[in-house]
C-alpha cells in the first residue's frame, strides 16, 4: 500500500516535473547557418527519460558488439588517456541537434558541452594487444549526461553475449584476459565503479566533471571515415564547436608514449591525466598539496624534495615525493609501482601496475637535476 | 524544482519531524550490558542535557529490508544508493557477506540498522584484495544519519569510514578483526572524520592495527559508553575540538586513549577534549602497527597519551596496569626524532598545553613492562625498568617555561610520581628529574561538549 502510495507521489512529482519544464526558457540555440547532417535532425533519444535501463535504448550503437557508432555520434581520442588496467576505450560524444560546445582551455576545464551532451566511454580488452583481428571482449560503457547544468553518471555492463549493456548501479568484479604486448597471457581483476566511486575522479570543487574532453588533450588528429583531421577543427567545421581561437593557441598535451616528444612533456601530459584530477589545488587530494596538473611550475608542488604530508603508510619510508635523478627513493614512482590498497596510487581504477608509464615516470625523475637538503 | 529537489524536501520536513532530537543524555541506554560497566568515580560531571524521548519519532519511510537468507551484495549497495531521506536499510539476523566494499554517498536523513550488535554480521572476510577498489568495509557520507545495532568484521581497510558528515550517530555498532595483532588488520575500527556532531554510543572496536575507535579532524564529538580492546589505539581523538570521552572501557590495547594533533592536516590543531570516567586498564599489548603509523611509536603499556594537544581535562577515570606510563604528555618533537613526518605549518604547535589532570584513580602493577618496542625500551631504560612513574613529561619545554594559562596540572590524583624526560638536551645533555612540585596547580574545568546528533529512539 506505502508503494502504491509513493509510486502516485512519484508520479505527481513527475507531472509536475514536466509542467516545469514547459515554462522553461529553451537553452540558447546557437544560430548556426549549417547545421549537421540529416541524421541528427531529431534527438536519439529523449533526455527526460534518461537513464534508460539498457544502452541500446538510447540508439549509440548501429552494430553494438563490433561498437559500430551512430553516425550522429563523433568519436575521439585523447593525445594522453588515463591509464585503465590496460583496457581498451573507445570514446564517443553525442551533442544534441542544434547544439555545440564551447571552447575552453583553463586549468582542469574540459570543453563546456551543452544540455543533453553524453559522453559514453565503453571499455573493452583485445584477445591479443598484437593482434586486433582476434577479437574483444566488450566489459562496459560509461555515460556522462549533462542535464539541468549538472553531469550525471551512469554505468552499464555488457552481457556475455556483447549484443547489449544493462543499467548497473553497485558495479561489478570481473576477471578478464589477454594476450600482452610481449606475448605473455595475463589474467586480472576488472572492477567496475559503483556509481558513488564515479565522484572519486569526477569532481571538481562539489561538482561531477568530466576528466578527459580538455583542449589539449584533444588537440590531436583523428582518422575519420572521410579523412584525416585536427580533432578541434573537425568539431568546429561540424557546427560542434564554437570560440576554438587560432591553433596557434591551442595548449597541446604530448603523447606519453611518443619518444619523439620530450620526456619531461610525456611525463607532464602522463601525470595530468592520471593524477591531476584529484592532485589539482581543487581537488580531493589538495590536502597533500602535490599539484601534478599541466599548469604547475612549482617544483615542489610538483613535488621535487617535497616531504609527505598524508600518506600515512603510503610514503613507503621514504622522504620526498620525487627525489630528483632517484626513482627508488621516490614516493611518486613508489605508489605508482604498489599494488597495495591504501598504498598504490591513483586511488580507484588501477588494480595492474602500469609498466610502461612507470618506466616513462623513472626516466623522467632520473633525468631531474638536483638535490635535496 | 525537479523530483529529487521536492522529495528532498519532503525527506528535510520528515527529518525535523523525527531526527530533531539531539544528544540530550550522558546515561548509558537502558539495554546497554557490557559487563565491565564503568565505575562510579570520584567526580561525576553535572549532565546538562536530558533527552526528551518524545521528540523521538520512529522514522516511517521506506524500509529496505534484507534477510540473511536471502539477499546480494548488490540488492544491498543498490539500496544504498537509491535510498531517499527518511529511509531505513534494516537487516535481519546473520551473517552477510560481501566481497567488495559498500558505500553511502551524499545522503541525508537515513538509519542503517540491524538486529543487533552481535546478531547482524556483515562480514567482509571475503572482500577481493585488489588493489583500486577501494579498501574500507562501509564508507559514508551522509548527514542526520544513524548506524546501529550490527558488526562489521574483518575488512582490508577502515571498518566504518565516515567522511565529511554532520550529525551522526554510531549506536552499538562493533568493528572488529578476528585475526588479532596482525598488522594485516584494518587501520581504524570507527573512523569518522572531517565531521561534526558526532555521536559514538555503546559500541566495541577490537583488533584495529591503527585506532579502534577514531576520532580525526572533527568538530563536537561524543564517544561513550563504548569498549575498544587489542586494538593498537583503544580511543585515539585526533586534531579535533570539543570531544568529550565518557564512561568508555578500553583494556589490553597498546595504548588505551590517545589524544593527538599531527602536523599538517588541513583542519590544523584540535583543542577542548575532555576524557572523563573512562576505564583504561591493561594495556601493554605488543604494537602491532604497520611500520610508518605514527601510533607504532606508542609502547604498549600506556594508558593515556596526550601529544601536542591543548585544553585537555582527564578526570575521574580509572586508569590501571599501564606499566610504562599511566599517563604521557608528549611533545610532537619526540615522534619527530624518532622517524615521524616533519612540518612546515608555523602555526603548529608540538608540546601538550593546558592540560588539566585531577581526581583519577592511577594504579600501576608490580610487573615489568612486556613486549616493548623502540620507544618503550628507550624509556624504561631511563628508569629502573620496574619502577616507572606513573605519569612522564617529555620536559622539552621546561615546565617553569610554560605560560600560567597554558600550564599543566595534576591534582588529587593519589600518591603517583610524575617524571620529567628533560629531552631537550637529549642526548649529550639531559638529565631526567621526578617532578616535585612543577605540576601543582588547578584549572577550571573545560564545559560540556554539545552535540547535535540524531538519537536512537527505541
Amino acid at each position: 500500500m506505502r508503494i502504491r502510495v509513493l509510486i502516485l507521489f512519484a508520479l505527481t512529482l513527475l507531472v509536475l516535473h514536466a509542467c516545469q519544464k514547459e515554462n522553461d526558457t529553451p537553452d540558447d540555440t546557437n544560430d548556426m547557418t549549417d547545421p549537421m547532417v540529416s541524421e541528427s535532425d531529431t534527438a536519439l533519444f529523449d533526455l527526460n527519460n534518461v537513464p534508460f535501463e539498457n544502452l541500446s535504448d538510447y540508439h549509440f550503437f548501429i552494430n553494438p558488439s563490433e561498437l559500430e557508432p551512430h553516425p550522429s555520434l563523433i568519436p575521439y581520442d585523447l593525445n594522453t588517456a588515463l591509464f585503465s588496467n590496460y583496457s581498451s576505450k573507445q570514446r564517443l560524444v553525442y551533442l544534441p541537434p542544434e547544439t555545440s560546445a564551447t571552447y575552453v582551455s583553463e586549468g582542469q576545464l574540459t570543453l563546456d558541452f551543452p544540455e543533453g551532451t553524453v559522453i559514453a566511454k565503453t571499455f573493452y580488452y583485445l584477445n591479443n594487444f598484437n593482434d586486433p583481428s582476434q577479437g574483444q571482449r566488450i566489459i562496459e560503457t560509461r555515460l556522462l549526461v549533462r542535464r539541468e547544468g549538472k553531469w550525471e553518471a551512469y554505468e552499464y555492463l555488457w552481457n556475455e553475449e556483447q549484443t547489449d549493456a544493462t543499467r548497473i548501479k553497485s558495479g561489478a568484479i570481473t576477471q578478464v584476459e589477454w594476450t600482452h604486448y610481449d606475448g605473455v597471457q595475463r589474467n586480472e581483476y576488472y572492477i567496475v565503479p559503483t556509481q558513488n566511486d564515479c565522484k572519486g575522479c569526477h569532481e571538481l570543487g562539489e561538482d561531477l566533471v568530466l576528466l578527459g574532453p580538455k583542449a589539449r588533450f584533444l588537440n590531436k588528429d583523428y582518422a575519420y571515415a572521410d579523412g584525416t583531421m585536427n580533432q578541434l577543427q573537425k568539431w568546429e567545421s561540424l557546427g560542434k564547436l564554437t570560440g576554438l581561437p587560432d591553433m596557434s593557441e591551442v595548449p597541446k598535451a604530448a603523447t606519453w608514449g611518443n619518444e619523439n616528444e620530450s620526456l619531461n612533456d610525456r611525463a607532464r601530459a602522463y601525470l595530468d591525466i592520471n593524477c591531476a584530477h584529484c592532485h589539482n589545488d581543487a581537488g580531493p587530494a589538495n590536502n597533500s598539496g602535490l599539484f601534478l596538473d599541466f599548469y604547475e611550475t612549482d617544483s615542489t608542488k610538483l613535488g621535487f624534495c617535497k616531504p609527505p604530508v598524508a600518506a600515512g603508510g603510503g610514503s613507503g619510508g621514504l622522504f620526498y615525493s620525487i627525489a630528483p635523478g632517484n626513482p627508488d627513493e621516490s614516493i611518486m614512482i613508489y605508489r605508482l609501482n604498489s599494488l597495495v590498497p591504501d598504498e598504490s596510487m591513483p586511488e580507484l581504477g588501477r588494480s595492474v601496475i602500469h609498466e610502461e608509464g612507470l618506466q616513462l615516470l623513472r626516466d623522467w625523475v632520473s633525468s631531474i637535476n638536483g638535490e635535496c637538503q | 524544482m525537479n523530483k529529487y529537489n521536492y522529495l528532498f524536501i519532503c525527506g528535510v520536513l520528515l527529518a525535523t519531524l523525527f531526527l530533531n532530537s539531539c544528544e540530550k543524555d550522558n546515561d548509558p541506554p537502558d539495554d546497554f550490558d557490557p559487563t565491565d560497566t564503568p565505575m562510579d568515580t570520584t567526580q561525576t560531571p553535572t549532565d546538562t542535557t536530558t533527552m526528551d524521548t518524545m521528540d523521538v519519532v520512529e522514522p516511517t519511510w521506506k524500509v529496505w529490508e534484507f534477510s540473511a537468507d536471502d539477499y546480494t551484495a548488490t540488492a544491498i549497495q543498490d539500496a544504498f544508493i537509491d535510498m531517499e531521506a527518511g529511509d531505513t536499510v534494516k537487516f535481519g539476523a546473520g551473517v552477510f557477506s560481501f566481497e567488495t566494499g559498500l558505500s553511502i554517498d551524499d545522503k541525508n536523513n537515513v538509519v542503517i540498522m540491524g538486529a543487533g550488535m552481535d546478531e547482524t554480521i556483515l562480514d567482509f572476510s571475503n572482500q577481493i584484495d585488489v588493489a583500486g577498489s577501494g579498501a574500507e568495509g562501509l564508507k559514508v557520507t551522509a548527514n542526520n544519519t544513524i548506524l546501529a545495532k550490527f558488526t562489521v568484521r574483518n575488512t582490508i581497510g577502515d571498518a566504518i569510514k565516515v567522511k565529511d558528515s554532520e550529525h551522526f550517530t554510531f549506536y552499538k555498532i562493533k568493528v572488529e578483526w578476528t585475526d588479532l595483532e596482525s598488522e594485516d588488520n584494518g587501520a581504524y575500527g570507527l573512523y569518522p572524520v572531517s565531521s561534526r556532531h558526532i555521536l559514538i554510543d555503546g559500541c566495541v572496536a577490537i583488533g584495529a592495527s591503527d585506532a579502534g575507535l577514531y576520532v580525526g579532524q572533527c568538530e563536537h564529538v561524543i564517544v561513550k559508553n563504548s569498549h575498544a580492546e587489542r586494538n593498537v589505539a583503544g580511543i585515539e581523538i585526533e586534531n579535533t575540538k570539543h570531544a568529550d570521552v565518557f564512561n568508555n572501557t578500553a583494556v589490553n590495547n597498546t595504548g588505551g586513549l590517545l589524544v593527538f594533533d599531527l602536523p599538517g592536516l588541513p583542519a590544523g590543531q584540535g583543542s577542548h577534549t575532555r576524557v572523563y570516567n573512562n576505564i583504561i586498564e591493561n594495556n601493554s599489548l605488543v604494537n602491532f602497527a604497520p611500520e610508518g603509523n605514527v601510533v607504532g611509536y606508542v609502547p604498549p603499556g600506556t594508558g593515556i597519551m596526550l601529544m601536542a594537544c591543548n585544553n585537555v581535562e582527564v578526570f575521574g577515570n580509572s586508569i590501571g596496569g599501564n606499566n610504562v606510563m599511566s599517563i604521557g604528555l608528549v611533545n610532537y618533537e619526540v615522534l619527530r626524532e624518532l622517524g615521524a613526518a616533519d612540518w612546515d605549518d608555523p602555526t603548529y604547535i608540538p608540546h601538550p598545553r593546558a592540560v588539566n589532570v585531577h581526581d583519577n584513580i592511577i594504579i600501576r602493577s608490580n610487573d615489568c613492562p612486556e613486549n616493548l618496542n623502540f620507544m618503550g625500551t628507550f624509556l624504561t631504560s631511563i628508569f629502573d625498568d620496574c619502577e616507572m612513574p606513573e605519569v612522564l613529561y617529555d620536559g622539552i619545554i621546561k615546565p617553569e617555561d610554560y605560560v600560567t594559562e597554558e600550564a599543566m596540572c595534576l591534582k588529587n590524583n593519589g600518591p603517583i610520581s610524575v617524571g620529567i624526560l628533560d629531552l631537550g638536551g637529549y642526548p649529550d645533555d639531559f638529565t631526567p628529574y621526578m617532578a616535585a612540585d612543577e605540576f601543582d596547580c588547578t584549572k577550571e574545568g573545560l564545559p560540556d561538549v554539545e552535540v547535535e546528533a540524531p538519537v536512537w529512539g527505541n
